[in-house]
């Protein structure tokens, strides 16, 4: 029988895909922006049940600082996006190609 | 001072000169150029008699060694070769003519050259000139001569393009370089097998390593020598086949082509041969081929000089006629008189050239002799010397043409390689000297002034000049005039025939030529006299033709004088008769075209195939193509670069995975 935090690792890995496709296969810079949350909070929940299973208490430090930088990444993220779409018109990520080689 | 250092200065002091006029006197006034190239030149003349009428005529030879030049492994030891100066009897001759014809010519170009903007250029290429042919004639051995053969070349291109606004200047220029260069390849190659053969470019270790046994086991090689030489030869002393670079390269200015291209480097062939008269004669094919060119030459100039109208290319031809003269007495193995036929040319032949350019010069750069006529009342010495140089050159008996030119003749029918072939296309050739020289004085000098009054020619010159009245030059041009004239008179005494010898009640051996070159010329002649026997010719066979030969000059003069008494429509008549023939030497015998079709025109074919294949199929491909495999290579890794973040993610993804699973199995 699984134990809590064992169940939530197996979570975090579903999570994790689930906000890797978002990224993957979203072509909307928004939702691309919210699927990385996703993936960041898979992580955290990662770290956590790993604490709990370890019996330490690394992982839920790391977590906070994990929130901190997905919080600066949510306001610089839709920073840019707001300055994208003022001037392309436009926030598709397919529409942002200048680094083609 | 002592004798090799005073040898040194006769090189460098023309070279000095050069250098201060083409560097440091760029803007000097013109009498300060004028001065410093003259005397660049008249001190080495100077310097040139005390050596010659000193030690040279003595006997001795004076040698200096400047430094070691070049040191190379060739074979067990080594090839030296020092930049070595050697003077002797033979390079004595030429160092005075080089010298001292070369100041008069320098002393005359200050006056003639007045007119022009810039001189300090002409004067350095002068200058340097006559630093290379110093070089050519005294370099002891053949690779210092070759520096000064190529100098010439070098500088006789600079000249004669000296007008290089004019694009036909430029490529009279570049024809006798490239002429030249056809000729060199020739001396470069002797140079090669003489090394091969003797382990030496020495003249003198030459002359010892080349003993008769060598000779006979090396004959193949000596005659490829000789002819070699004779190449070499033919392009620097306007021969044929390369005769075809001299007559352009009357676009010079006038002083150069009575320096360069009638007194000196064209003579430097005969030098050559001269100098090396030792292995020549080793070889009677090479003799026997030099003979015929030499006289195929003089007769085949001589008949373009016959109708040519322009003072210069009359001149030119006569200059190419009278070179193949001198290479028909080297031919027939009468060096000597070779010898003698370059320095009373080198006078006669300076004379004439100042003379015409001083008429060109009063003329105001008109050089149409039908343009000309009764100019001897208006410019009395230049008219008078100019008849003095015709004189000599015609074989007068008595001026210096007369002796040096009948002394060949009488060889090339009885010298040890003389045949009375060669003989009577001299006499043709002497024959057409006549007309074409007699034709040329009276056409310019007597009958009726054709001079037009409407327009004058060529530059627009100073005010002082009255454009349309012709008038004497001043003394610095008629002075070289006069002295030259007085040359032509008594320089051919020192090869007096034989015959007239023994009138005169001399009783000498030999003539003034013969024993001064005997020095230079005794291996020659001793191989000759060995191995060919001796040759007798008889006092009448000498009278004979010298008869003969002053018969058919008078009788050609006079035929020249009855038939232009009218003015230049005198010759009409013989024209008309003549047709096509008359076409076809005015046209020079369309040699130039005859190049053009089978040298220069398969040639441009041959460079544009290569043009078309190897730079354009070969070249410009692998330029091209390459970059272009390149392209289509990287193109591909650059597309992987799509700049969609999306396909960033996917390889992100990729790796990740790749990466779990490595960790994880």
């Amino acid at each position: 029988m699984l134990t809590l935090p064992e169940i939530g690792l197996y979570f975090s890995f579903l999570m994790f895909l689930v906000g890797l496709a978002g990224v993957m296969f979203r072509k909307n810079i928004l939702f691309m922006m919210l699927s990385v949350e996703v993936l960041l909070n898979a992580a955290n929940l990662a770290f956590v049940c790993a604490s709990k299973l370890t019996g330490t208490i690394d992982g839920q430090v790391v977590m906070f600082f994990v929130m901190a930088v997905a919080a600066c990444e949510a306001a610089i993220g839709l920073a840019l996006i707001i300055a994208l779409y003022r001037t392309k018109a436009s926030i598709e990520a397919d529409d942002l190609k200048a680094l083609r080689g | 001072m002592n004798y090799q250092a005073m040898l040194a200065a006769v090189l460098l002091i023309p070279l000095l000169g050069s250098l201060l006029n083409g560097f440091f006197l760029r803007r000097a006034p013109r009498l300060v150029t004028v001065t410093v190239a003259t005397l660049a030149i008249a001190i080495p003349f100077v310097l040139a008699c005390m050596l010659v009428f000193g030690p040279i005529a003595a006997g001795e030879v004076v040698r200096t060694e400047l430094f070691n030049w070049i040191s190379v492994p060739l074979g067990g030891g080594y090839l030296e070769v020092p930049f070595a100066l050697s003077l002797d009897r033979l390079s004595g001759i030429l160092l005075l003519i080089i010298t001292g014809v070369g100041s008069l010519i320098h002393l005359y170009a200050g006056e003639y050259m007045s007119h022009e903007e810039g001189v300090y250029r002409f004067f350095a290429y002068l200058n340097l000139f006559v630093f290379s042919m110093l070089s050519l004639v005294l370099g002891a051995n053949m690779v210092v001569t070759f520096l000064g053969w190529e100098g010439v070349g070098v500088c006789s291109y600079l000249l004669i393009g000296y007008w290089y606004t004019d694009e036909a200047n430029a490529r009279a220029g570049m024809k006798a370089f490239i002429a030249n260069r056809v000729g060199d390849l020739g001396f470069l190659l002797a140079m090669f097998m003489s090394v091969k053969l003797f382990g030496s470019v020495d003249y003198s270790a030459i002359a010892s390593a080349l003993t008769n046994e060598l000779a006979a086991e090396n004959a193949p090689m000596l005659t490829a020598i000789g002819l070699c030489l004779l190449l070499g030869v033919t392009g620097k002393s306007a021969q044929l086949p390369l005769y075809i670079w001299l007559p352009d390269a009357m676009a010079g200015p006038t002083p150069v082509s009575a320096l360069i291209h009638a007194a000196t480097m064209v003579t430097s062939g005969i030098y050559l041969m001269t100098r090396m008269s030792f292995l020549l004669v080793q070889s009677p094919t090479a003799m026997t081929t030099i003979a015929v060119i030499g006289a195929a030459t003089a007769l085949f100039a001589a008949t373009i000089g016959l109708v040519q109208n322009d003072i210069k290319k009359v001149l030119a031809y006569s200059t190419v006629s009278q070179l193949g003269f001198m290479v028909l007495g080297c031919g027939v193995g009468a060096f000597q008189f070779g010898v003698a036929h370059l320095m009373t040319h080198a006078f006669f032949k300076a004379l004439l050239f100042l003379g015409a350019g001083s008429v060109i010069h009063a003329m105001h750069h008109e050089q149409d002799i039908r343009k000309m006529g009764g100019l001897i009342k208006k410019m009395p010495i230049t008219g008078w010397t100019f008849v003095i140089g015709t004189l000599a050159i015609i074989g007068f008996p008595g001026l210096s043409g007369f002796f040096s030119k009948d002394e060949i003749l009488y060889y090339a029918w009885s010298g040890t390689f003389g045949h009375p072939l060669l003989w009577a296309v001299g006499a043709c050739a002497a024959a057409c000297t006549s007309f074409y020289m007699v034709r040329l004085t009276y056409l310019v000098f007597f009958g009726e002034s054709r001079v037009e009054h409407t327009h004058h020619h060529g530059h627009a010159h100073d005010d002082h000049h009255h454009a349309h009245e012709i008038h004497e030059n001043p003394l610095a041009m008629t002075l070289p005039l006069m002295i030259l004239a007085l040359l032509s008179v008594v320089g051919g005494y020192i090869s007096m025939p034989h015959a007239i010898m023994h009138v005169l009640g001399i009783h000498a051996d030999e003539n003034v030529i013969t024993q001064w070159l005997s020095p230079v010329l005794s291996a020659a002649k001793q191989t000759m006299t060995t191995v060919y026997g001796e040759t007798h010719g008889s006092a009448a066979l000498e009278w004979g033709l010298m008869g003969t030969s002053t018969l058919i000059m008078l009788i050609m003069s006079g035929f020249a004088i009855s038939l232009y008494k009218v003015g230049p429509k005198g010759g009409e008549s013989i024209a008309n008769a003549m047709g096509g023939l008359y076409r076809l030497i005015l046209d020079k015998w369309r040699i130039d075209e005859l190049y053009q079709a089978a040298i220069i025109e398969p040639l441009k074919k041959l460079g544009d195939g290569f043009f078309k294949f190897g730079d354009r199929a070969v070249i410009e491909g692998i330029i091209n193509e390459g970059p272009r495999g390149i392209y289509l290579v990287t193109s591909v890794l650059s597309d992987i670069q799509s700049g969609l973040v999306r396909n960033y993610l996917k390889v992100v993804f990729i790796a990740m995975v790749a990466l779990g699973a490595w960790i994880l199995i």
